[in-house]
């Protein structure tokens, strides 16, 4: 019997592109193609899985320029700031943290353009959206390390 | 000689793909038929469209996104104040331990950020501990995230 840790362990690992691309899953666990698929579909019901997709990287596509932008918004209109952040096309991610300097009204925005001024023209509509106080924005200098845990997709909104 | 951005021009087709499987993957024994069947195309091109778009490393991986807290891992963005002295000490201790899976430094006084994701809280949390000892970090910031507004990246067609 596999449990559900064994079975989310190997599955974490990756599956390959082809055509059956749970075949390996399940001679790898000596269970059917469909107990793998099976398996899958209820972690995701139970909550345990957020869903099976693919994960991608901007960068190969020219989105050389990137910034996270810590906006400092009014308590009463943080939702109304993050969710307009969220709707603009040059973000990807969106989420409330505190700002590391305690201030827990913070919206942090991750921007990405295939040219400065796509990131630029996004920085200055997120600074004038109603409700923000003030905006930092931070350039990445030096990507010190980037990989996945076992393969399992960690971006950072994930955290 | 085309450039590597030129390379990776992906066509509407493509991208519609992408954005599809970067939602969800069908969970089915033949999951690119069922895409290529949404798209009226045929398997072969589905895959032969993904695989470009893997080799290319735009596509970096197939799987389940697991809910951490769910299996009871723990997971933070750290941001922290690292002097640039220390900059190897810092990079040493970001690749000894596979559970730092991002570091970035950034032009901020919070200079160095980090993601750590960790069998449970108090794995997590010693972790960090000892990336701020090896690193001499003078201050360390557990960010968590209290509420998602947008999660992913859609390509514009």
């Amino acid at each position: 019997m596999t449990t559900d840790r064994e079975f989310i362990d190997a599955a974490a690992k990756g599956f390959q592109l082809e055509s059956a691309p749970f075949a390996a899953l399940s001679r790898e666990l000596k269970l059917s193609e469909e107990e793998v698929i099976e398996r899958l579909r209820r972690l995701i019901a139970e909550g345990k899985v957020r869903r099976f997709a693919a994960s991608v990287r901007h960068q190969p596509l020219g989105y050389a320029y990137n910034a996270m932008v810590i906006a400092r918004a009014e308590a009463e209109l943080l939702d109304r700031v993050g969710e307009s952040a969220a709707a603009l096309a040059a973000v990807s991610h969106c989420y409330h943290r505190p700002h590391p300097d305690g201030d827990p009204d913070c919206v942090y925005i991750m921007v990405h353009g295939r040219k400065s001024e796509t990131v630029e023209e996004a920085i200055e509509t997120i600074r004038r959206l109603p409700g923000v106080r003030s905006l930092e924005a931070c350039y990445s200098t030096v990507e010190l390390k980037k990989t996945s845990l076992s393969g399992v997709s960690t971006d950072l909104a994930d955290l | 000689m085309k450039n590597r951005n030129e390379q990776a021009e992906l066509d509407d087709l493509d991208r519609e793909l992408l954005n599809r499987i970067q939602e969800e993957v069908p969970l089915v024994k033949r999951p690119f038929r069922a895409l290529a069947d949404e798209y009226g195309i045929t398997e072969g091109e589905a895959l032969s469209r993904i695989r470009r778009m893997w080799d290319l490393g735009i596509v970096r991986r197939l799987g389940p996104i697991l809910n951490y807290p769910a299996w009871g891992m723990s997971g933070v963005l750290v941001a922290a104040k690292l002097n640039p002295d220390r900059l190897e000490e810092a990079r040493a201790a970001m690749q000894e331990r596979p559970e730092i899976t991002h570091a970035y430094l950034r032009d901020h006084d919070w200079n160095l950020w980090f993601t750590v994701i960790a069998e449970n809280e108090a794995a997590r949390d010693a972790i960090i501990e000892r990336v701020r000892e090896r690193a001499g970090l003078a201050e360390v910031r557990k960010l968590p995230q209290l509420k998602s507004f947008k999660l992913g990246v859609r390509f514009e067609t």
